[in-house]
């Protein structure tokens, strides 16, 4: 489609949930593309029709938050965008500290501070997780950049994570090794406490990891249905950066 | 004049009247409203920036349009109509801004 990327590049930051994104999308572009069409056959040149199309139809800015507010879900006009995410995850972000710390606290492990780093990487992963999820699926976000955008910060947390518990471990081992050498006779209490702790230690790590994975996957798996969604409907994507000159994409005389 | 002029509000609702003035005619697609506003005005007034859209989705969300996808071609296009709400609305509006210009031509002095 002629005007796809203009319209998909336009409407990048689009907050809106799917349903009305493709409704929106598929209107302008389709609109965009009869316009020119119609503007061609008055006898226009290509670059003049383009420019007069762009002109009365594409999307700017404040079109795009207007059209936002008009389809926001109705629960999140209260109290703003952004006063409702940040409630939701302040609250949740708080819960899930006070949690991890009742945890530890409770766990009477001697080794309990070395899940100290690996609460505090889940309760980040948890933060950035639930942030994102409140956005997609709680006030609708579609655009697929936002969704995609700091997902791999979960990658990092899971990586932390795995490295946190392996750190916890061989940390654990120096420390038993050296209370051995100074007494072998009693080294049975102390081998088995640093088995039972490295398994608790592996056990969070690896939980850890897996739910931050599994919160990209899903964060991942969403942007690419939006974007699948995009291409269906505007035609074959151009993954392009931002503010590249493309031909005819411009109107700077290198039309089509 | 039974209430005061809000000049602001009456200024956004030019573009919602003229979107329901374009309608009047029967459906049309969105470029097509944006199209016939121009040359039904002269060129005065021209729904640009994409300020149609809006103005658009949000007097569907008020039941003073409805639109429905319509195929032509193979390609998909949204085509809007005037309902009966939105029949007296542009009446309503119609009125008021003759009350308001032939108000202000008063106070100016070109009509008495």
């Amino acid at each position: 489609m002629r005007f796809g990327a203009r319209v998909r590049a336009a409407t990048d930051g689009l907050s809106v949930p799917p349903r009305a994104r493709v409704r929106i999308l598929e209107e302008l572009a389709g609109d965009l593309e009869d316009l020119y069409a119609a503007l061609r056959a008055t006898g226009l040149s290509e670059r003049e029709a383009r420019r007069r199309a762009e002109r009365l139809l594409a999307p700017r800015p404040e079109a795009l938050n207007a059209l936002a507010g008009v389809h926001r879900p109705v629960w999140a006009r209260f109290g703003g965008t952004g006063a409702v995410e940040r409630g939701f995850v302040a609250l949740l972000f708080g819960g899930m500290v006070w949690l991890s710390w009742m945890a530890v606290a409770r766990a009477g492990l001697r080794t309990g501070m070395l899940f100290v780093p690996i609460a505090a990487i889940a309760v980040a992963g948890a933060g950035l997780a639930l942030r994102k999820a409140v956005r997609i699926w709680g006030l609708g976000e579609s655009s697929p950049a936002p969704v995609r955008a700091g997902a791999g910060d979960l990658l990092v947390a899971a990586t932390g994570a795995l490295f946190a518990a392996c750190f916890g471990i061989v940390f654990e081992l120096w420390r038993v090794a050296g209370t051995v050498e100074g007494a072998p006779d009693g080294a049975l209490p102390y081998v088995t406490e640093w088995l039972r702790a490295s398994v608790a230690l592996a056990a969070t790590g690896i939980g850890v990891a897996l739910l931050c994975g599994l919160a990209w996957l899903a964060f991942v798996q969403r942007a690419a249905v939006l974007e699948r969604a995009e291409r269906r409907i505007l035609g074959p994507v151009l993954h392009v950066h931002r503010g590249l000159d493309l031909p005819g994409e411009s109107g700077n005389g290198r039309d089509r | 004049m039974d209430e005061p002029l809000d000049v602001l509000g009456f200024a956004r609702g030019i573009n919602e009247m003229l979107v329901l003035a374009a309608l009047r005619a029967g459906p049309r697609h969105g470029y097509q409203i944006a199209l016939d506003t121009e040359e039904r005005s002269g060129g005065l007034f021209v729904l640009q920036h994409g300020t149609l859209y809006p103005v658009l989705h949000r007097l569907e969300q008020a039941g003073v349009v409805e639109s429905a996808w319509e195929k032509d071609g193979g390609r998909r296009r949204r085509v809007y109509a005037l309902t009966a709400e939105g029949r007296r609305r542009l009446e309503s509006q119609a009125d008021r801004v003759d009350e308001v210009l032939r108000g202000l031509l008063q106070a100016a002095g070109r009509r008495a």
